[in-house]
């Protein structure tokens, strides 16, 4: 009778340090995982962040245009600019800009040449903050262009995205 | 004695069947559920990658990509892109494509949407499984044939011929005449078939859907299209709704870029009548297209509040006459309307 | 008998239990590869290469297309050309080309590459020995580069990017 007791006590406490370990297994995959995800997570930002910058960048309502067949690259219209910062920040505006842009900020400023008197050199089209709320900022040299002088300044579009 | 030992074994092997069991029961359905975990997660990725594919290629003009992924059905609807149970919404996307798009290539096409400025980029999706067959001896066909991506599995012919099945699991017809009730679709009894047929020429016209019922194709339906790459975007959409849901789209956006087109051009009329140089050069008098231009802008905005065929002939007449305008501007060189 | 028995049975256990510890050693071995390659892993930049490689393309072009102020609307790149050719312009009525460039590109990026903390060597020549420009300082390490040839008579001038890291 001992000997059995023995022998069924032996096996129930290999299958309890076996289980034991399986569970501290699962527990370390566990902390794994979630060191993954906060990895995927921040990776995710980042892509969300250069597609926000990307779309800026090539956006229709400012990039420069001359008829159709060319088309600058890297190049925003200031009259559009003036513009468009009036009527991206229309409430109904706003709503459709935000499937694309979400929470970040889109500033344009005028770096060269340095602008005088009443003039403004810095124009936000876009702005959706988040507060405390880490944020990648991406600085993309433009030209600017002046459709009625027909001569381009150094500008940069400055977007700030802010991740969830 | 002997009978306590018999016992004793037995009892030791149900013993290691029932912990046995148990055991693996345990661990089988931990990689059952991590299987499920896994397939989820590539879904999400697949998904992911698409969603980069669709922001990337959009931004850019005039491309074509041909694009590897693991092998997926990705299935297209009106702002959404899903792939097995997990989907992604969008407010105002603008993707024409079939409504199940398999396989492990993807290609992608964008060309612009311009009437006569660009509003947006056009973004068209396909696999190279899809068979599309064009149906027309114009000139207008082999431009529309040629308009297609190379590595596209596309064909043309002058009237229906007998096609051979070559198991695709979608084919499209494109026809360019009266000839879509003469197409015979017994040869294609596991395909998906839809059908487009085309009256119209480059700048506008009107599209009519088919979809396949009992090998015969039933119309689902006319549309109007404007420019050659909305009419492309019909080839590429299988139905009548996905076409018509990325159509409102583009016009949204082409409302949007119609207004800032119209405030520049109010704002160039400030600065051209206060410019020195302008005066001094006596370009004042030659720079007058604007007027012109603010008023035909303005007719293409409030058109484009609604897709329909009597929107499309007011933006076409507008757009003609901006084209005009500008030519007037380019030839005294004055500033560009757009 | 009873000896041999017992010794048997103790070895038996001792088997058992070095079972036991193999097994556990070999989830430590597991466990720290995973720790090396997983957990310590360094999270992909995808914003660094995005940003770096568009940095001195867009600054370059950028640049090169800008208007000079007061210097009879002529871009940087046309000032470049007379910088390397006949050096016959002078902005704002006594700068020459080749000073008024400089100063322009010292002052635009000092107000980009330098405010964001970001070492650069920008130079224009004609003979990459004897630049006709320079700004900043040669990079040690990585860099990203964009030169872009400007036509001038006779020759191909270079204007070239570097931007460090």
């Amino acid at each position: 009778m001992k000997k059995s007791q023995i022998q069924i006590g032996e096996t129930i406490a290999v299958l309890f340090v076996f289980f034991i370990l399986v569970a501290v297994g699962f527990i370390f995959y566990a902390m794994v995982i979630k060191g993954n995800i906060g990895s995927e997570q921040d990776e995710a930002s980042q892509l969300r962040a250069i597609g926000i910058a990307q779309r800026a960048m090539f956006l229709p309502e400012l990039q420069c245009s001359k008829d159709v067949i060319t088309e600058e690259t890297d190049c925003i219209d200031i009259l559009k600019l003036k513009t468009a910062e009036v009527l991206m920040k229309q409430r109904q505006n706003e709503i459709y800009y935000y499937d694309m842009f979400e929470f970040s900020e889109i500033n344009i400023t005028q770096i060269y040449p340095q602008i005088t008197g009443l003039d403004k050199s810095q124009w936000t089209i876009y702005s959706r903050k988040r507060q405390n709320s880490p944020k990648f900022i991406t600085n993309i040299p433009v030209s600017l262009y002046d459709s009625i002088t027909k001569t381009y300044r150094f500008g940069i579009l400055s977007v700030e995205t802010f991740s969830k | 004695m002997l009978k306590k030992r018999g016992m004793e074994i037995q009892f030791n092997w149900i013993f290691v069947l029932v912990a046995g069991a148990a055991i693996l029961l345990f661990f089988t359905s931990l990689v059952v559920k991590q299987r499920g975990v896994s397939e989820t997660s590539a879904k999400a990725t697949v998904l992911k990658s698409m969603e980069a594919i669709i922001i990337g290629t959009s931004v850019s003009t005039d491309t074509i990509k041909t694009i590897n992924m693991p092998n997926s059905n990705i299935e297209i609807g009106c702002n959404r892109v899903s792939v097995g149970g997990i989907s992604r919404q969008y407010q105002n996307l603008i993707l024409f494509a079939p409504g199940l798009i398999k396989g492990n290539k993807l290609i992608a096409q964008t060309l612009p949407f311009n009437v006569p400025y660009k509003a947006t980029n056009l973004l068209f999706m396909t696999n190279p499984q899809v068979r599309y067959i064009i149906i027309g001896s114009n000139d207008f066909a082999r431009d529309v044939y040629g308009s297609l991506p190379s590595n596209l599995k596309k064909e043309i012919y002058l009237s229906p011929p007998a096609i051979k099945n070559e198991n695709n699991y979608k084919i499209r017809f494109i026809v360019f005449d009266n000839s879509v009730n003469n197409i015979d679709l017994k040869s294609f009894p596991d395909s998906d078939v839809t059908a487009l047929r085309i009256i119209g020429n480059k700048e506008k016209g009107t599209i009519e859907f088919y979809q396949e019922n009992e090998n015969r194709l039933l119309s689902q339906g006319q549309l109007p299209y404007i420019t050659k790459s909305a009419l492309i975007g019909a080839v590429y959409s299988d139905t009548k709704d996905l076409y018509e849901c990325s159509m409102k789209n583009v016009f949204s956006r082409l409302r949007l870029t119609t207004d800032i087109y119209r405030g520049r051009t109010d704002k160039m009329i400030e600065e051209i009548g206060r410019s020195e140089e302008m005066r001094r050069s006596n370009r004042q008098a030659q720079c007058n297209q604007y007027s012109t231009a603010s008023r035909e802008l303005t007719k293409i905005s409030a058109a484009s509040s609604v897709f329909n065929n009597e929107n499309i002939n007011k933006i076409s007449e507008a757009a003609e006459i901006l084209i005009n305008a500008n030519d007037d501007a380019k030839k005294n060189s004055c500033p560009l309307i757009y | 008998m009873t000896n041999l028995h017992t010794k048997m049975k103790h070895k038996i256990a001792q088997m058992e239990i070095l079972g036991l510890a193999i097994v556990v050693v070999l989830m430590l071995v597991a466990a720290i590869f995973v720790i090396r390659f997983s957990v310590f892993k360094e999270p992909a930049d995808y914003r660094k290469g995005f940003v770096s490689s568009e940095l001195a393309s867009n600054m370059i072009n950028a640049f090169l297309k800008t208007t000079a102020q007061d210097c009879s609307q002529l871009t940087m790149t046309e000032l470049l050309q007379d910088c390397a050719q006949a050096q016959s312009i002078r902005c704002r009525g006594e700068t020459p080309a080749c000073s008024y460039v400089q100063a322009a590109a010292g002052s635009i990026f000092e107000k980009t590459l330098n405010k964001w903390n970001m070492r650069y060597e920008f130079k224009a020549y004609v003979d990459m020995d004897r630049p006709l420009i320079r700004l900043g300082e040669a990079c040690r390490a990585e860099k990203k580069s964009r030169i872009f040839p400007i036509p001038i008579s006779g020759a191909t001038m270079q204007a070239k990017l570097d931007i460090c890291g």
